[in-house]
């Protein structure tokens, strides 16, 4: 797997999930979320609003229990609403 | 145990059986009664061997149901161990980024050199989903050698509903985009901070200390934020205005303001912020009478940022009102400072050739260009040594999303000094 694949698949994955094609990409049964729906918002808030300042970090650069306390500080440096930060919590924990 | 019994059970059939034929044949040889002697007396013997195995079965039995239990008590350890992690209700990450510089430069009384690189640690503690603290230091090194040590931020964030923050402490000043969102290292596309950006005499808030109420709400398919801040206020300096967060404050008016952002559409954000304080005279050693005068200070910003493209720029004009001041205490008179501008603003564009490329390699390249402007309106040389105009391009290659190395030209026409052909190297990760 390249660099270029580590930054960009999560993208791809996100947009295939909001455009609603599954074709090479692990659907929502197959990752580990237990709410689609809420993994679909977080995948959009992810793509939409993360890269709004800086590159999309690999979800897989960090455990579930950092994602938790690293999303917190970035709903309160970017003033992201609550339900908006959990969506992207559970994006990236299905993901990591 | 019904081994054991087999084991015996056919041994006393087959003695009772070899007794009675003994018994029967009074008249059998005394050869053949020696040899039926000794077939018992080995069959006692594998009796006794076989009583002796079954024992130390039965040990090593014992021995790996006392094992089993071992393990099966530390399984149980371990998961209460981790489900304690799991649930706990204090959080804490270490984060922050590292940089190292390089600058060669044409400009009057410089050279080239290996910039202080900087190290900058974030200490996140949380304490479930209802309180933040995050403090960042910055550590660097001096042309003396020495170390500087400063606090960049520390603030208590209490997340009272979905939409609103209260923080208190030391935090970056919410104004505009740059200060607050983009300067870190391995952020910005750059090696160097735009034109009148800087953290020495530039037009932007840096930090401020105080309070501030924040968040943001989903309005459809569009996301707006705010944030309202009250704090200490910037102070006058040798250089101009000075907005890092002072520890306390010198006349008690505090200094207030905000941003409001929209994302209107995916992917493009507009701000704009503004920001009001009444300054203080700084008073000198002759102990003349001073003034106060109101600054005053607006800033817009916008980005669009999807896919490879990143493209962002911001405008700050801020006004000192006339007023009577030393520009330092140490001064020993004070000086009548005319109506006093600042403006500075950039516009930067960045563009990731994996968007052109699937190319393992050419893909983390990425193209940089920006155009700064900074200029101050006034009477007073001292501020005015800024002012100029910059142009600058880059590349950069990403070695991971936080991972970059950054080379770029910058010309930079100075209004009230020698221009200057800059070249600059930033190694940045992010962490």
């Amino acid at each position: 797997m390249t660099i270029t694949d580590l930054a960009i698949r999560p993208v791809f994955m996100a947009a295939a999930i909001l455009l609603g094609i599954g074709g090479g990409v692990a659907s929502a049964d197959e990752i580990k979320s237990n709410d689609a729906a809420q993994f679909a918002r977080g995948a959009k808030a992810w793509a939409q609003t993360c890269q709004g300042c800086h590159n999309l970090r690999d979800p897989k650069e960090l455990t579930d229990r950092n994602w938790d306390i690293v999303v917190n500080h970035m709903r309160v440096r970017a003033d992201l609403p609550g339900q908006m930060a959990r969506d992207i919590k559970a994006f990236l924990k299905a993901s990591n | 145990m019904t081994r054991k019994i087999k084991y015996t059970s056919a041994l006393l059939v087959s003695s009772a059986f070899l007794t009675a034929a003994l018994m029967s044949s009074p008249v059998r040889a005394a050869s053949d009664q020696d040899e039926l002697r000794q077939r018992v007396a080995t069959m006692e013997q594998m009796l006794g061997d076989l009583k002796q195995r079954l024992e130390k079965s039965e040990s090593i039995a014992k021995d790996a149901q006392q094992k089993a239990v071992k393990a099966e008590n530390k399984a149980i350890v371990a998961e209460k161990l981790a489900n304690a992690d799991e649930n706990a209700s204090v959080n804490w990450h270490f984060s922050g980024y590292a940089t190292a510089n390089y600058k060669q430069t044409d400009q009057t009384d410089t050279v080239s050199s290996f910039g202080s690189g900087k190290f900058n640690p974030l200490f996140l503690v949380g304490y479930k989903d209802l309180l933040t603290f995050q403090g960042e230091l910055e550590l660097s090194t001096n042309s003396d050698a020495s170390t500087k040590v400063s606090l960049e931020y520390a603030t208590l964030d209490l997340m009272a509903t979905d939409y609103a923050t209260i923080s208190m402490g030391k935090f970056l000043s919410p104004i505009g985009a740059f200060q607050s969102r983009l300067h870190p290292a391995w952020i910005n596309k750059m090696p160097d901070r735009p034109a009148g950006f800087v953290e020495d005499g530039g037009a932007e808030p840096l930090s401020e200390i105080g309070a501030s109420v924040h968040g943001g709400v989903e309005l459809g398919s569009m996301l707006a934020s705010y944030n309202f801040f009250v704090g200490n206020g910037p102070r006058l300096s040798d250089e101009g205005i000075n907005m890092e967060g002072f520890g306390s404050d010198v006349n008690g008016n505090k200094a207030f303001g905000g941003r409001l952002g929209l994302r209107p559409v995916p992917y493009f954000e507009i701000g704009i912020s503004g920001m009001h304080s009444r300054m203080n005279g700084v008073r000198p050693t002759s102990g003349t009478d001073v003034t106060d005068a109101n600054f005053n200070l607006i800033d817009v910003d916008a980005a669009f940022t999807k896919g490879p493209w990143d493209i962002r720029g911001e405008f700050i004009s801020s006004k000192l009102g006339k007023m009577t001041s030393a520009f330092d205490s140490g001064d020993t008179s004070a000086t009548s400072i005319p109506e006093m501008s600042w403006q500075a603003w950039y516009t930067q564009a960045a563009y990731r050739l994996s968007g052109l490329t699937d190319h393992a390699i050419l893909g983390n390249f990425e193209p940089v260009v920006r155009y700064g402007h900074f200029s101050v309106s006034g009477d007073v040389p001292d501020w005015k040594t800024l002012e100029e105009d910059r142009v600058s391009v880059g590349l950069n290659y990403w070695f991971a999303p936080s991972v970059v190395m950054k080379a770029s030209y910058s010309d930079r026409d100075f209004k009230n000094q020698a221009d200057a052909n800059e070249f600059n190297v930033q190694f940045a990760y992010g962490f």
